[in-house]
């Protein structure tokens, strides 16, 4: 019994007094944050649904261990996190960090009559909407819409997607975020000059609210943000290394991006590769080893810079996978999830609630246990400063872990 | 004030996907009322897409669960929206397209059962100029939107309410309107029993049907599905909430209420006769006013396909022009969710805009476009190697049409003579000069395809 149960409140004090009574969904209205330090939010995104459950696994629980006899793992394949739980050992990276203090684990996050479409649910986690309402703007990009002032907003750059084109979370209704795959290409894609003279203009319009003038503001915001990014991204290079791959290579300059101080509070990568219907472990342990190994670089990077304090990672995924593994060794969509809340700056960290009760199961999948909006309430009352009601249009309780 | 020019542009544009500057100079003279004609008599000759046959026709099939896994195919899906991409390009029924891509969007569906959405694809071309009424109720029953919308999960004993309540909040009143939560309640116990069989047909299953009493908006009856939606249709709700957004679409985002309202009325009175409300909205002054011509921003598949007709745009594999639509964020069979594709303003942002006004320069460099779209959430992990090794969306076209239609304009003429066939909004922020700048006037040719070109790129070429 050495080392279980005492350590594991020690690693996860915020879970030592509530482990059975999760007192977690403590609304503090209206907080305020003393400290007004700019800080970062990064948000990696999980594609095709992750096994939560075989990421932070209940190997001891029977009904894991049943329904599971082919792709469960036991105790001794993973890392020790306390009694009877363990994380998967191709997330070491992560563990670290976890026993650093630096993690906090939600279970069970997600929301009520959960839909095991890819597509649906993914847009229900961007848009932030019920679950039988369709919301045309992201919660990111209404983060952006906040900061519209009289058709003056701020500029696209204040939210950056790694990628050709920009997901649904980063899409306002007044604007959007700037997506960019690789700022180094920003100089070579932009390569037409009339265009980025037409960009360069100075135009007077009377209306911005027609469409011409409204193309023309974006064109010449897009320019702005295209060089600033492409400056910012040259005042860095990161010394650390970061694991040979497309997703290493993204957090890398997010890192330096984050590190020359520029003028971005919200970045967002996915990691796709999750939709392991079939021979499930070999897939999901090679993209967690990516993940983690990715994010490990990335907090040591940060670290030695003094940026890991004022940068957040959030992590999250469309929705985890049934309970019982299915005749091809993989598993099928299912519900409710675990998100990673990754920080040198929180208040405490470690496992915030209850593992979810697999004896509770509802058409075999888990019932949440959070709301996902209490997750991105939390981020944007505690950490961005952002009214979340607002942007959410709904108020929700908040975690206690920032 | 609008040039004839231009009005005639815009009826093409908007109740098609444009003409070529050399169509348009033949239709000069021609009155508005005789084009309009023109367009509902091009509309009467049409085919369907008749790609794929039934893949479980002759297949032994044992259930539900069977069936939809014959019928699932992502390769069919990408064929079915070539397919439908070509015929947008080529046809001469280009309102009833117009309308069919309307419905589409309005009736929005998804599913990966290709051979589904192909019948559904044709369910609305037929119905597409006909009556309102026919083809909501034949949409009702299509076998597509049953399982997009959980229909064949809606039992007596377990109501799914999921096609109840979209069939108001979106195909009828419109969120919030006339309806209360216990209408959709009443009117999920209704389409109870609605489902599809195992030859993926619609089917009444009589045992699963709830058939006592439900109230319903109002009203008290032993109803069906049948009854709800003739219920629906009494509304002159569902008249106004259609009306709006047929206007929005081919009209303006930026709604004039009165002309909505009267438009509603006449719809309602009609019986809802969608080829007399489009007539009507083709042959009003206010549809060629300053403030509706070039004010749309084009959707990414009015764009393309403008190009498609304009320059012959295409890919060497069917796969590019399926990416490139997905970059541009409008994939035909695709729609993001069952309230359809956003649109207006939505269309872009900093980097679909930047894609936009690239597209001239790829095609007429020809380099091709070095295009990455999101992965599917089913694709396996990313591929490091194939990532490096992937080549560029090489693309096709053809500018020997446009360079004959302008060869004879003088050099010193050729901008402002050009601008007009390709930009319907105001022009009075584009610089001539840096226009000028950046023709290439080694030959007669190159000097129209660069000119053009630079017009292509300028943001005003976005707005139809």
């Amino acid at each position: 019994m050495k080392n279980s149960r005492r350590d594991f409140i020690k690693y996860s004090g915020l879970a030592s007094a509530s482990l059975f009574m999760p007192k977690f969904l403590k609304a503090t209205a209206n907080y305020l944050p003393n400290d007004i330090r700019p800080k970062v939010l990064v948000v990696i995104q999980f594609s095709g649904g992750n096994d939560g459950l075989n990421c932070i696994v209940p190997y001891e629980d029977d009904i894991y261990r049943k329904g599971r006899p082919s792709i469960g793992y036991k105790k001794e394949e993973l890392i020790k996190l306390g009694d009877g739980i363990g994380m998967n050992s191709s997330m070491q990276g992560l563990a670290d960090l976890f026993f650093d203090g630096n993690v906090v684990l939600v279970n069970g996050v997600g929301y009520p009559n959960p839909n095991r479409s890819h597509f649906r649910s993914m847009d229900i986690w961007q848009t932030g909407s019920d679950e039988n309402a369709y919301l045309q703007s992201g919660w990111i990009g209404r983060i952006l819409d906040s900061t519209c002032n009289n058709a003056q907003c701020a500029q696209p750059h204040f939210a950056v997607e790694l990628d050709d084109s920009l997901s649904l979370a980063l899409k306002g209704t007044q604007m959007s975020g700037f997506a960019v795959r690789d700022p180094n290409q920003l100089k070579n894609v932009n390569q037409n000059p009339f265009i980025d003279s037409i960009a360069k203009q100075q135009q007077q319009f009377e209306d911005v609210h027609h469409n011409v003038a409204y193309l023309h503001k974006l064109l010449t915001d897009t320019a702005q943000s295209t060089d600033y990014i492409y400056e910012q991204s040259q005042k860095y290079a990161s010394t650390t290394v970061y694991p040979a791959n497309e997703f290493g290579n993204q957090l890398k300059t997010i890192a330096q991006l984050i590190i020359a101080e520029t003028n971005t509070s919200v970045y967002y990568v996915s990691l796709s590769g999750f939709d392991t219907h079939a021979a499930q472990r070999n897939q999901q342990e090679r993209q967690l080893k990516v993940y983690a190994d990715g994010l490990k670089a990335f907090c040591t990077d940060l670290k030695s810079k003094g940026k890991f304090n004022d940068t957040m990672i959030m992590t999250f995924s469309e929705f985890g996978r049934r309970v019982e593994e299915n005749a091809s060794n993989g598993t099928d969509h299912g519900t409710a999830n675990n998100v990673y809340l990754i920080s040198g700056g929180l208040k405490q960290g470690g496992m915030i609630n209850d593992m979810t009760d697999l004896s509770k199961l509802q058409d075999g999948d888990l019932i949440h246990q959070v709301d996902f909006r209490s997750v991105y309430t939390t981020v944007m009352n505690k950490w961005l400063n952002v009214d979340a009601t607002a942007v959410l249009n709904k108020s929700f309780p908040m975690l206690d872990c920032l | 004030m609008v040039s004839k020019q231009q009005q005639i542009q815009h009826l093409y544009l908007r109740a098609g996907f444009g003409e070529t500057p050399a169509v348009i100079k033949q239709k000069l003279n021609n009155s508005i009322e005789h084009l309009v004609n023109g367009l509902f008599d091009d509309a009467k000759q049409y085919r369907n897409l008749n790609y794929l046959e039934n893949p479980a026709k002759g297949k032994d099939v044992s259930n539900f669960k069977v069936l939809l896994l014959i019928l699932k195919s992502q390769e069919q899906m990408r064929d079915l929206n070539n397919e439908w991409m070509q015929m947008l390009g080529n046809t001469k029924s280009v309102l009833r397209e117009k309308m069919t891509l309307f419905w589409h969007d309005h009736f929005a569906t998804s599913t990966q059962l290709a051979y589904l959405m192909q019948v559904q694809n044709n369910t609305l071309r037929k119905h597409a100029l006909g009556k309102f009424d026919k083809l909501l109720h034949a949409i009702a029953s299509d076998p597509a939107m049953i399982i997009y919308l959980n229909n064949q999960q809606n039992k007596k004993d377990a109501p799914n309410e999921n096609f109840a309540r979209e069939v108001m909040e979106l195909f009828t009143l419109g969120e919030g309107n006339v309806y209360t939560e216990k209408d959709i309640k009443e009117a999920a116990r209704a389409f109870t029993g609605w489902t599809v069989n195992k030859r993926g047909q619609f089917e009444f299953v009589a045992d699963e049907h709830d058939d006592g009493e439900k109230e319903f908006l109002g009203v008290k009856g032993n109803f069906n599905g049948q009854d709800i939606i003739n219920l629906l249709l009494a509304e002159k709700q569902t008249a106004k909430y259609v009306t709006r957004k047929i206007y929005r679409e081919f009209v303006n985002d930026t709604v004039d209420e009165d002309v909505v309202n009267k438009l509603a009325v006449d719809f309602f009175e009609s019986g809802y006769d969608i080829s007399k409300l489009m007539r009507c909205i083709f042959t009003a002054d206010w549809f060629y006013s300053d403030k509706n011509v070039g004010a749309k921003i084009a959707s990414p598949v009015e764009l393309l396909i403008r190009y498609k007709r304009l320059v012959g745009l295409d890919f060497k594999e069917k796969k590019g022009l399926f990416n490139v639509q997905k970059v541009l964020g409008q994939v035909l069979f695709f729609p993001p969710n069952v309230a359809g594709w956003p649109g207006g303003r939505n269309w872009v942002d900093s980097s679909t805009l930047t894609l936009r006004m690239n597209i001239p320069a790829r095609i007429i460099k020809g380099g091709g476009f070095d295009i990455r779209p999101k992965p599917e959430f089913e694709d396996a992990p990313v591929d490091e190697a194939a990532l490096k090794a992937k080549k560029r969306a090489e693309v096709i076209s053809d500018w020997s049409k446009l360079v004959s239609t302008f060869k004879s304009v003088k050099q010193e003429e050729i901008i402002a003579t050009l601008i007009p066939y390709f930009i319907q909004c105001s022009d009075t922020a584009i610089d001539k000069d840096l226009i000028a700048k950046y023709i290439d006037g080694s030959s007669v040719e190159k000097t129209i395809i660069s000119t053009i070109g630079a017009i292509m790129s300028l943001p005003e070429f976005q707005l139809i």
